[in-house]
């Protein structure tokens, strides 16, 4: 089915809640891969998966179709989960980066996570990134994301894309390297 | 020992999914998008019209119950100022140097009729 006859489908309100479910099936997966990388714990990670589908359906009737459903979608889910890290970082008197760093301390105790040393030590070296070269970082390596698609959800040029990946991967390797 | 290199590996994020949370999660956003959005009143758009037009309306009926003087108010004047002597000084108190030049200036008085006067006046009877 094209996009274009299921955003069809998504505004009429005979078929709303049939597409609505289908929407919600085909990308609660991904969608949750991408805003837990950004929040850490399950728990924000559901308020904010949450919080993406209630906006979504009720954001659908301005979607103008100017970019894919999928990269509208990963937009907002990627602004509400810095809104929410932002009313936590706020709310606990600290900056967003040191509520990260926090995130990443408790993971060792995390019921949600279950890695091994490196993978620890990876969520480490990623907290160390500044939050921009994070998120392309994450959506590249776990996520797998074509750069075009992240292009279209950051609004950022491929080529700023390639360079933060770049530079975050040598950061990164630099820490597993040292540490 | 070999130096880490990303693309040497596929590391997996390590976080795991409560057993059944998606399951679950469809009914919950379902759930969510049903229930009517409770917007909080001060933010519905008449409201602060509404508000406006309510302390104007007080505000005006405030004004006018203060400032118009009823029946009652101005016979209560009425009998104050009959009740009080008008003395010259309360005259001179009342009113401003302007009022007097212009009273002086209205009411030119004739030196020869004056000193009539005067010669007919005893003098003694105004002393006291």
């Amino acid at each position: 089915m094209e996009e274009k006859e299921f955003i069809a489908q998504l505004l009429d309100p005979r078929t709303q809640n049939q597409a609505f479910q289908k929407l919600m099936a085909q990308y609660q997966r991904p969608l949750y891969s991408h805003i837990r990388a950004m929040v850490i714990d399950h728990d924000d990670a559901d308020d904010v998966l949450q919080n993406t589908f209630v906006k979504v359906f009720q954001h659908l009737k301005g979607f103008k179709g100017e970019s894919k459903l999928f990269s509208w979608m990963y937009r907002i889910a990627t602004n509400e989960a810095i809104t929410l890290l932002n009313q936590r970082a706020k709310r606990g008197r600290i900056t967003s980066e040191e509520l990260y760093n926090k995130k990443v301390d408790n993971l060792k105790a995390d019921q949600y996570f279950d890695g091994n040393e490196i993978q620890l030590k990876l969520q480490n070296a990623i907290a160390t990134l500044p939050d921009k070269q994070r998120l392309v970082f994450n959506m590249k390596y776990f996520e797998e994301i074509k750069y075009e698609d992240m292009s279209e959800i950051l609004g950022t040029s491929v080529g700023a894309l390639k360079a933060s990946y770049h530079h975050a991967v040598k950061k990164i390797e630099d820490y597993m390297n040292k540490n | 020992m070999k130096p880490f290199k990303l693309d040497e590996h596929q590391i997996d994020p390590g976080f795991r999914i409560p057993e059944g949370y998606f399951d679950a999660f469809q009914q919950q956003v379902s759930t969510k998008i049903a229930k009517p959005k409770v917007i909080p009143l001060y933010r519905k758009p008449w409201f602060y019209a509404t508000a406006a037009a309510v302390v104007v309306g007080l505000g005006i009926t405030y004004f006018n119950a203060v400032a118009t003087p009823t029946v009652s108010t101005s016979v209560a004047i009425e009998n104050y100022l009959a009740a009080q002597p008008l003395t010259q000084d309360l005259l001179v108190e009342l009113l401003e140097t302007e009022d007097l030049d212009q009273l002086q200036a209205e009411h030119q008085f004739d030196q020869e009729v004056l000193e009539e006067t005067l010669s007919h006046t005893n003098i003694e009877n105004l002393i006291y």
